[in-house]
C-alpha cells in the first residue's frame, strides 16, 4: 500500500469567472477610448482655424492694402484714402457644425465678394453647394437686402440646411458691416423656433416606442414596431432625409451645438437617445424607428431573410464595428469636421445622392439585405456601438454608486 | 456534407460583405478628405499688400488698454473707422 500524504495543502488562487475578465477588459478598452477621444479633441480644437486674413483680397476686388478694425477689414487701394470695401466674418450653424463666411462691401452696401472661411459640411452635400455656383447668387446684393433663402436667394435642392446656414452667415456679415462700417445699422434678427412635422414625428415615435416596447400583447407590439419603423422610414427618411448618424454625434462631442431655435429636431434626436438609453438602459432608435434599419427589415420581410451571424466570428465582427466607430469619431474630432466622419449610405438611399463609391456601397447592402437580416447594422453601423458605450457606462456608474452606498451604509 | 459545404461557403461570404464594406468605407473617408476643385470666386491678386504683422497685433492691444484711435485720414474726412481699435496702419 502507497504511503497517502497525511494533508495536501492546496494555495487556491482567487479566479475570476470569464464574464468577470471579459468585463474588465471592456472597460480598459472603454477608458482607454475616452483618453484618445479627449486627446483628439484637444488636437482638433488646437489645431483648427482658419486666418481669415490672407482671404479679404479675394472679397475686395479694388483693395491693394487692409486694415483691421475690431472685428473689421478695411480694403484701401493705392490711389486714394477712401476706403474701397470693407469686409467681416458671418456664422451660423449648419448641418455638421457652423459655416463661416467671409462677405466683401463696397462702401455704398452692394456686396463685392463672398468666400467661404471654413465648413464642416458632409463632403457630398457641400459639393452640391460648391458645385452650382450658389454663393455667386450673393454679388451685387445690398447690404439690405433680406438674403434670404427663398425670397432673394435660390436654395440648393439636397443641401438646404447648408444653404440656409451659408445664407445666414452672409447676412450676418453684411449686417455687421452695415452697423460698424456704413452707419446703418438693421434690424437684429429673430430666430423663430422651428416646430413642423420632423419634430412632431420624432416625438411621436419616442412616445409610442416607449409604450409599444412595454406591451406585453407581443401580437400588438410586433404591429406597433411596424407602424413606427415604417414612419421612420417614410418620414424620417425619403421624405426629410433626417436620421440620426455619427455626424450627429461627432458635433454634440466638438461641441458644436446649433441654436435651438431653428434646431429643435437636433436636440430631440440627440437628446431623446442619450436621455433613454441613459435612464432606461433600452436603445429606443435602432429597432423602433431608425429609417435605414426599416428599409432593410422590410427588404428582409419580402425575401425571408433571417439572422446570420456566426457564433465563433462574433467578437471579431463587434470589434470590427467598435473599431469603425472609433476611427470615425477620431477622425471628425481631429479635424473638426463632423461632416467627414459619417459613411452611413443614408442619404445616398433617401436623397438619391452620393458618389461612385457610396452607390456601389449602398447597392451591396441592398442586395445582402436581401440574403439576411439588417446586414448594415450588424456589422458596420456606428451607432451601435455608441449605445454600447453609453449602456456600458451607466453598468459602470451604477456598479460603483451601489458600491459607495453599501460602504457608506456599512460606515 | 453538403450542408457543411453550404455553411462554410455562407461564412466566407460574409466575410467578404464585411471586409469588402469596410474597403468601401475607407474610400468613403479619403474621398471626403479630398479637396476638391470648387468654383468659389476668387480676386486674388499677387500686388496685394496686406501687412501680416499688423494683422496678428490687431486690436487687441489696443482695445485691452484703452488706447486712443490714432487718426488715420485728414481731418474732415467723413469716414471713421469702427470697433475702437484704429491706430494699426
Amino acid at each position: 500500500m502507497a504511503d497517502t500524504p497525511e494533508s495536501i495543502q492546496l494555495e487556491l488562487q482567487p479566479v475570476q469567472p470569464p464574464r468577470r475578465r471579459k468585463q474588465n477588459r471592456q472597460r480598459i478598452v472603454m477608458v482607454a477610448t475616452v483618453i484618445l477621444v479627449v486627446a483628439a479633441w484637444i488636437y482638433g480644437y488646437i489645431s483648427s482655424g482658419t486666418d481669415v486674413a490672407p482671404l479679404v483680397p479675394e472679397v475686395i476686388p479694388d483693395a491693394t492694402r487692409v486694415e483691421v478694425s475690431g472685428s473689421l477689414f478695411i480694403g484701401y487701394s493705392d490711389e486714394s484714402d477712401e476706403p474701397v470695401g470693407y469686409a467681416a466674418v458671418g456664422e451660423a450653424p449648419g448641418y455638421a457644425g457652423p459655416i463661416e463666411m467671409l462677405v466683401g462691401i463696397y462702401p455704398d452696401g452692394e456686396i463685392s465678394g463672398v468666400s467661404i472661411v471654413a465648413q464642416r459640411e458632409s463632403p457630398g452635400f457641400f459639393r452640391l453647394i460648391e458645385n452650382q455656383e450658389f454663393v455667386l447668387q450673393f454679388f451685387g446684393k445690398a447690404v439690405s437686402d433680406p438674403l434670404q433663402l427663398g425670397q432673394d436667394i435660390d436654395a440648393v435642392s439636397g443641401a438646404t440646411t447648408s444653404a440656409e446656414a451659408i445664407a445666414r452667415s452672409v447676412r450676418l456679415a453684411a449686417r455687421q458691416v452695415s452697423a460698424q462700417a456704413l452707419n446703418q445699422p438693421l434690424p437684429a434678427e429673430t430666430r423663430p423656433i422651428q416646430i413642423g412635422i420632423p419634430e412632431i414625428t420624432i416625438v411621436l415615435l419616442y412616445g409610442v416606442g416607449y409604450v409599444g416596447h412595454r406591451l406585453r400583447n407581443r401580437q400588438w407590439q410586433k404591429r406597433i414596431r411596424w407602424l413606427t419603423l415604417l414612419t421612420g422610414m417614410v418620414v424620417l427618411g425619403f421624405i426629410y432625409t433626417l436620421p440620426f448618424t455619427i455626424t450627429m454625434v461627432v458635433s454634440l462631442l466638438s461641441g458644436f451645438w446649433p441654436d435651438w431655435q431653428s434646431n429643435l429636431y437636433w436636440y430631440l434626436m440627440i437628446g431623446g437617445i442619450i436621455f433613454v438609453t441613459t435612464v432606461d438602459a433600452k436603445n429606443p432608435y435602432c429597432s423602433w424607428f431608425c429609417p435605414f434599419g426599416a428599409f432593410q427589415e422590410s427588404l428582409a420581410k419580402i425575401s425571408g431573410a433571417k439572422v446570420y451571424r456566426p457564433r465563433d466570428l462574433n467578437e471579431f465582427f463587434t470589434w470590427l464595428q467598435r473599431g469603425l466607430a472609433f476611427v470615425a469619431v477620431l477622425i471628425g474630432l481631429l479635424l473638426r469636421r463632423p461632416g467627414v466622419a459619417s459613411y452611413e449610405p443614408f442619404a445616398t438611399l433617401f436623397d438619391l445622392r452620393g458618389t461612385g463609391i457610396e452607390w456601389i456601397f449602398l447597392g451591396i447592402i441592398v442586395i445582402a439585405s436581401l440574403l439576411m437580416y439588417r446586414p448594415f447594422c450588424n456589422f458596420l453601423c456606428p451607432l451601435d456601438p455608441i449605445y454600447e458605450f453609453i449602456a456600458a457606462a451607466r453598468k459602470w456608474v451604477r456598479e460603483v454608486w451601489r458600491r459607495w452606498q453599501k460602504q457608506s451604509a456599512k460606515a | 456534407m453538403a450542408k457543411t459545404e453550404r455553411e462554410s461557403l455562407k461564412r466566407r461570404l460574409l466575410i467578404g460583405f464585411v471586409l469588402v464594406n469596410v474597403v468601401l468605407i475607407v474610400l468613403v473617408w479619403a474621398d471626403g478628405l479630398v479637396e476638391h476643385e470648387t468654383v468659389d470666386p476668387s480676386f486674388y491678386r499677387e500686388t496685394f499688400v496686406f501687412d501680416d504683422s499688423l494683422y496678428i497685433t490687431e486690436t487687441a492691444l489696443a482695445e485691452e488698454y484703452g488706447f486712443e484711435p490714432v487718426p488715420t485720414h485728414e481731418e474732415g474726412e467723413e469716414h471713421e473707422h469702427s470697433g475702437g481699435g484704429g491706430g494699426n496702419q
